[in-house]
């Protein structure tokens, strides 16, 4: 199935209006199933490829790249909805971007994908959808995977599959839906054990911020927890760069990790979309996404917004809620 | 007998000019409560709160003006925003979020000041000191 | 060499703490291996390919306070409890050594010295390559180290057991070893044939000081730099990367801590006059290359990288070390 998605994609290429300059796209990695994302030029359609490990959100490239000519941008539904995200922020312009919507079933995780497959990596030749399967094909030899034991959590309860505004759209419209549901069973725990499994969960992350670096809606270049991009200039006094506010410095401990991740997520609200870049990146697989989900949940419930909506949440301010 | 720390972030002209109002009327209340002016409850960032726990707060106040009265207009309205979605993500991951607080607190209203900040520290003195936050490397 | 029957691994971690050490060992922890201190040998597992962070926090802890101050200043002098370190791979051995060669000769650092004297290493030889290692093409073996107190090799219902030091020889008398009969050496070497065919990955080190002395300035990098989001997940992972930053956590009461950093942060290079002579991703990812199979080669002679692949693995963006090293176009107009 992918096959015939790819098909179309290019054949989208190939109809790109003359002013587009860039593609944006998956190209297959070299030694193993990854799809990883590539800046292409309109005459390098042939590199194109595409299969259910096709997970990065391209938005993060296509803020950059959309100031210097038109992308094209083949994107899934959680990846649409970055773009309207950045573009409701005004950081991307809509004309500056053409969109070719892929109607989403779902990616696989990489990681149950690597347990469960039974090939060596470098021997795959590809991974295909075909239904409720996926395909795995090496060697000549073939293993059947049922998808409901490879897909990415996150996508069960993914609420737009389908790119709700996009130029072209590939394969057809599926039903989202709104479910909390393992954030409610989170919530039944008592409150020491919910610490216990944040700290046990916050003992294992290194500070490495690839969750930041990757993050679309992470775009700020001085970011309160640990600056990656000071503005300094040679004019900057001595007091000033000694007395920059920082929350926290590198030290790295359960308790400090949290205040960085609590830090991240409240920066969030309203914007996330779901994608799951952030817990794909982390190093050491920590569940970030339920962070993300459990503030959406209060967005959606106790402030009663929708994503939708023109404002930004955070510009939002008739409708406060007696708490 | 544990004294607490109490932090709060009282914005320049309605809950800054209530304590002061407070003083100045000789209402006592605990000198556990540390101010911190700011020009408008707004104006506190949730990685401010953050940090005092961090630094070993054992409460953290957030005082503004009533909503309608903000010097600034809707200052306010974004502080309650703020402490909201702070609050929830705090009661999400186990923290006890009876240490932070949000107090409309008017000019005028010295004695209501005093009230509230002497029954928030007694809370606190019962909770105990705050361990969970608070920086271990040391 | 010497053979044990049974789970030379777990007995030695039990003898050890029964001896008062204070060890590392690999834990399993969901779906992944880490090293962590253990206080019983119920906590550990041995069969992993390789843990996923790298064990250099042994040596080189992610935080160390070096002192505190407040009314006065106290030094907090490096901790020297006796420490053993149970299942580490050869690769993460080599990784090691070459730490040793950075905080032990040119200069000596107290605080890894202290750490570094006294521990007492028991290596796990590799059954199988993993499918992003790559030792073999950085001159290393999965089944040999010089560095290791103790070497072991898994042949099943028995461990074949290679004493290479005077400390590994003390501990190994406290077990019940016996001597390796001819068999069980072939195995050991028909074992080692196997592993080494098993590599999936390599990287091309022909003529490496040329190809990169002169790659230097070639928009090569700009273009393997596209992806990367300078997030340091492969610097934090990596058994042999050391920078670190030095700074003062707490206004007049604190510590000053020494952590990790990465050079690929973009403001680890950030002087005092603002000046960054990395400023660029594409400055720093080149950096990162050239601190693994260039300087060190021409300084040291042996290359910085030990070939367990784990930057690979962790990468978000999929930038691959080997492919990049192999790659480096070999004529390079200027």
């Amino acid at each position: 199935m992918n096959s015939e998605i790819l098909e179309k994609i290019k054949e989208e290429c190939r109809k790109l209006p003359d002013d587009v300059s860039y593609i944006v796209g998956f190209v297959r990695k070299q030694g193993e199933p990854r799809e990883i994302l590539r800046v292409l030029r309109p005459g390098e359609i042939d590199r194109l490829s595409y299969s259910p490990l096709s997970s990065s959100n391209p938005s993060r490239i296509v803020m950059d790249l959309a100031k210097s000519g038109k992308v094209a941008v083949i994107a899934k539904g959680c990846d649409v909805r970055t773009l309207k995200q950045l573009e409701k922020e005004e950081k991307i312009k809509r004309e500056r971007v053409y969109i070719i919507g892929v109607s989403c079933p779902g990616v696989i995780d990489y990681r149950k994908f690597r347990n469960a497959v039974k090939f060596r990596l470098s021997e795959i030749e590809s991974v295909e959808l075909v239904g409720d399967d996926v395909i795995v094909k090496a060697n000549g030899n073939e293993q059947r995977i049922p998808f409901n034991e490879l897909i990415f959590e996150n996508c069960l309860y993914c609420e737009q599959p389908t790119p709700k505004d996009c130029d072209v759209l590939i394969g057809e419209p599926r039903e989202g839906r709104t479910d909390f549901s393992d954030i409610e069973e989170f919530e039944k725990l008592d409150r020491e054990e919910r610490w216990k499994y944040w700290m046990d969960v916050f003992s294992k992350c290194i500070r490495c911020h690839a969750c930041r670096e990757v993050c679309p809606i992470c775009y700020c270049e001085e970011c309160l927890v640990d600056p990656s991009n000071l503005a300094v200039s040679p004019m900057t006094p001595a007091e000033e760069k000694a007395a920059y506010p920082r929350v926290l410095g590198k030290t790295v401990s359960a308790s400090d990790n949290m205040v960085y991740h609590l830090m991240r997520v409240l920066h969030h609200a309203g914007r996330c979309a779901g994608c799951g870049e952030c817990e794909r990146a982390c190093p050491m697989e920590l569940p970030l996404l339920k962070l993300e989900r459990k503030l959406k949940k209060v967005v959606y419930e106790v402030f009663n917004y929708s994503p939708d909506e023109e404002i930004p949440f955070l510009s939002k301010l008739d409708i406060l809620p007696e708490v | 007998m544990f004294d607490p720390k109490i932090i709060t972030f009282a914005c320049n002209w309605c809950s800054y000019a209530g304590a002061d109002l407070a003083g100045t009327s000789r209402l006592k209340y605990p000198d556990n409560v540390r101010i911190i002016r700011v020009m408008c409850s707004g104006m506190v960032n949730p990685g401010w709160v953050l940090r005092a726990f961090r630094q070993g707060a054992d409460g953290v106040v957030i005082a503004g003006c009533h909503p309608g009265d903000c010097h600034y207009t809707v200052g306010n309205y974004y502080a309650k925003k703020r402490y909201i979605l702070l609050k929830e993500l705090m009661k999400f991951v186990g923290f006890d979020d009876e240490r932070f607080k949000l107090l409309w607190a008017s000019a005028s209203e010295g004695k209501l000041f005093a009230e509230e900040m002497t029954a928030f520290t007694e809370k606190i003195r019962e909770m105990g000191p705050q361990e969970k936050l608070r920086r271990k490397i040391e | 060499m010497k053979v044990y029957n049974g789970n030379f691994l777990k007995d030695v971690v039990a003898k050890l703490l029964e001896d008062g050490y204070r060890v590392y060992a690999p834990v399993r922890e969901k779906n992944y291996h880490v090293f962590k201190i253990v206080e019983s040998v119920d906590e550990v597992s041995f069969d992993y390919v390789n843990t996923k962070k790298s064990p250099k926090d042994v040596t080189f802890p992610q935080n160390e306070v070096l002192i505190k101050y407040g009314d006065w200043v106290e030094e907090i002098p490096a901790r020297v409890d006796k420490t053993a370190i149970v299942g580490i791979r050869p690769c993460d051995i080599q990784g090691l050594k070459l730490m040793d060669s950075v905080f032990l000769e040119d200069i000596t650092d107290p605080y890894y010295e202290a750490k570094r004297k006294n521990l007492l290493v028991v290596g796990y030889a590799c059954n199988e390559a993993g499918d992003y290692c790559f030792c073999t093409s950085v001159g290393l073996s999965p089944f040999r180290s010089d560095y290791a107190d103790i070497l072991v090799t898994d042949l099943g219902e028995k461990q074949v057991v290679e004493i290479l030091s005077e400390k590994g020889k003390i501990i190994a008398s406290e077990l019940n070893l016996s001597d390796a009969s001819e068999e069980d050496i072939s195995r050991k070497r028909e074992l080692e044939r196997k592993v080494l065919s098993s590599f999936v990955r390599s990287v091309n080190t022909e003529n490496l000081k040329e190809r990169m002395a002169q790659a230097f300035n070639s928009d090569y990098w700009k273009e393997v730099a596209m992806n990367c989001v300078s997030c340091g997940a492969c610097t934090y992972l990596c058994p042999t990367c050391f920078c670190f930053d030095i700074f003062d956590d707490g206004e007049l009461k604190g510590v000053r801590v020494r952590t990790w950093d990465s050079c690929q942060f973009p403001l680890h290079t950030l002087e005092s006059s603002s000046h960054n002579p990395r400023r660029e991703k594409w400055q720093r990812l080149r950096n990162r290359f050239y601190d693994k199979f260039y300087y060190m080669l021409v300084r040291k002679g042996e290359f910085y990288c030990v070939g367990c692949g784990r930057c690979i693995a962790a990468c978000p963006v999929g930038i691959d070390i080997a492919d990049v090293i192999s790659n480096i176009p070999s004529e390079v107009k200027q």
